[in-house]
């Protein structure tokens, strides 16, 4: 079993069918670029130790992750503050990392989400997902960090 | 009924919470097991015992299995339903939950829907009552 | 969507499923293609049928699917799978000692998760020596394709399945669950409408045909139901869904209660309320076997598991997808 990019999306799609917006899946651009948006975009990144160190990044344009937040967390869309799409962001990385660490082979830990407006540089990128979200894509990455190991 | 939610991540704390409370409970939050074990002190003192604990796996401090085991070997806490939510999914390690004490499992992600229907299965919520 | 293509897709639902939708049921045809409108791009739903009524077939395909298929879960509304687990399949223990052989049908199947429940509590139940057949059928080749595989996504898996019964019944495949072989031995799915003659099924003692009887007219109920009984044993068991009732259709049947759940028997049939105590007759769970609880009623103090095979683990590893990607981010 490998973690590739088919395996990203299909969990990004669980992920996002569960707490985002169950009646509008993502659909799966394979290497489609991220449309950015004018605000930018939010990046959320976790790390997994372990003998397969890496890292998961979920980027959004910042509209899209503020109308995540909104729907993950139930609230109104213009009441939406920079740390709800912040835990929101966090969390959509986090998720999906759990659940790429669940299909590793021995012993490996999550670190904590953190969250930023610009793009990380993608290091090694080894796997990715593009999907669809209306009219926003989001991609999903799984990359080798350097010195990311146990 | 109470029900504690015991989760590292302040989202899914508002995820877990926000499901409970459309199902009728009143929700308490801990961000690991150590603050858990002293939140149910406390509602312990106060005569609240809650009827639920939903508890992450990963977490630091002390991580979720560990907390199962304590209030498993608490006998004022034994009936206390125990969720494990975790993202957790590997088939030796809901084994492993069960063994220590949890008597559900419900992996990240999940519906809001699939919750409410492992809590009608263990008597917690009424047949009628929708998440 | 106008009136002419609800009219339209009604007609189209029939001939395809023989399943009525009349005007009571518009809300369906909104809200199951609601997100075959969103993720294919379409404007409305409207443009979505006028896309079937060029002649996509394709697009037919989708629209018949969604409006067909049903939501489903594990062990779905429990009432059934308790009076299985504690009357009817005790009964057959009795009635059927001397052949050792329960045949079940799981009618309308959908992705076999009602198939794979009966036979979790049939090995728990049954003694060792006797043979189950559970039969599932579906109108979609897809939804059989999908139940002969037994393969569910976490979130399937999610659905209403006790955890203990997961590890038990259950093999992690990569981001997806395997049933297990034992269970799968146990039953077959085949393409079925319930709108033709039921050729080649064969006899059942268990007929399973909940919540689809909804999607017919009166007409074809009550012939559906006249034929269920010509395939139902003459003590056999009928269960509907919880809030289906068949009056006035259900010729030939008669209703009773067992564990809370209200169920159909062939008339004639010794109610099993009048059939001797069941004391002693079903062998406690042996060992290796999953504890005898779905759903535990209350919590138990100490959840006693049963020996667990340790599936060989394939070694996993990062690979990138098929075509190399050209990452971008920022890049535009």
């Amino acid at each position: 079993m490998s973690v590739d990019g088919e395996v990203l999306a299909e969990l990004t799609q669980a992920v996002w069918e569960s707490f985002v917006d169950a009646e509008m899946p993502l659909v799966d651009l394979y290497d489609a670029p991220l449309e950015t948006g004018p605000d930018g975009v939010v990046v959320g990144t976790i790390a997994i130790h372990g003998p397969e160190a890496g890292r998961v990044n979920v980027a959004l344009p910042a509209q899209a992750a503020s109308a995540a937040a909104a729907r993950m967390f139930d609230i109104d869309p213009s009441a939406v503050a920079e740390a709800d799409v912040h835990d929101a962001t966090g969390e959509l990385a986090n998720m999906i990392g759990g659940n790429v660490k669940a299909m590793l082979a021995g012993e490996h830990h999550l670190g904590l989400p953190s969250v930023t407006v610009a793009p990380t540089d993608p290091y090694d990128a080894v796997a990715s997902a593009t999907l669809l979200w209306g009219e926003h894509t989001l991609l999903v990455t799984l990359d080798r960090a350097p010195g990311g190991t146990s | 009924m109470h029900a504690l939610v015991v989760d590292d991540s302040r989202a899914m704390r508002r995820i877990v919470a926000g499901i409970l409370t459309t199902l009728h409970f009143q929700t308490v939050e801990a961000d690991n097991g150590a603050t858990a074990l002293a939140e149910l002190e406390q509602l312990t003192a106060a005569d609240r015992v809650p009827a639920l604990a939903c508890i992450d796996w990963n977490m630091p401090v002390m991580d979720g299995l560990e907390l199962v085991s304590a209030i498993r070997a608490d006998r004022r806490w034994r009936d206390i339903t125990l969720m494990m939510v975790t993202t957790e999914s590997e088939h030796g390690q809901i084994v492993r939950a069960l063994a220590a004490g949890a008597h559900e499992y419900l992996i990240k992600p999940f519906t809001a829907d699939a919750m409410a229907d492992k809590l009608r299965y263990l008597g917690l919520v009424p047949a009628e009552v929708n998440a | 969507m106008t009136p002419a293509d609800a009219v339209w897709l009604r007609d189209l639902v029939r001939r395809r499923s023989a399943i009525v939708l009349d005007e009571s049921k518009q809300y369906l045809l909104d809200t199951r293609l609601a997100p075959l409108v969103r993720s294919g791009g379409y404007a409305s739903v409207g443009e979505l049928v006028a896309r079937a009524r060029a002649g996509d077939r394709h697009v037919t395909g989708l629209i018949v699917d969604a409006m067909t298929t049903n939501e489903t879960s594990w062990f779905r509304d429990n009432g059934p799978f308790e009076a299985l687990r504690t009357v009817v399949l005790p009964a057959l223990v009795r009635e059927r000692s001397a052949e050792r052989r329960i045949r079940i049908w799981s009618a309308a199947c959908s992705s076999g998760q009602e198939a794979y429940s009966i036979a979790m509590i049939c090995t728990e139940v049954l003694p060792a020596g006797w043979t189950v057949e559970i039969v599932g059928t579906d109108l979609s080749p897809a939804m059989v394709e999908r139940a002969q595989a037994g393969r569910y996504s976490q979130l399937e898996v999610n659905r209403g399945m006790p955890a203990p019964h997961l590890v038990r019944w259950f093999a992690r495949d990569g981001s997806h669950w395997q049933v297990s072989p034992q269970l799968k031995a146990m039953t077959s799915f085949r393409e079925g409408n319930l709108a033709m003659p039921f050729a080649d099924l064969g006899r059942f003692d268990v007929v399973m045909l909940r919540n689809v009887l909804i999607y017919f007219d009166g007409a074809t109920k009550t012939d559906i139901l006249r034929r269920t009984r010509g395939v139902t044993r003459p003590d056999g068991f009928l269960f509907l869904g919880a809030a289906e009732t068949a009056l006035g259709m259900d010729v030939g049947w008669f209703r009773e209660q067992a564990a809370g759940t209200s169920l159909l028997r062939p008339e004639g049939a010794t109610p099993v309320a009048a059939s001797p105590p069941r004391a002693g007759a079903v062998p406690s769970p042996g060992p290796g076997r999953p504890p005898a609880t779905v759903p535990p009623p209350r919590p138990a103090a100490r959840v006693s598991l049963p020996p667990l095979p340790t599936p060989a683990r394939t070694s996993t590893s990062f690979a990138p997808r098929p075509h190399p990607n050209t990452l971008s981010l920022g890049g535009r």
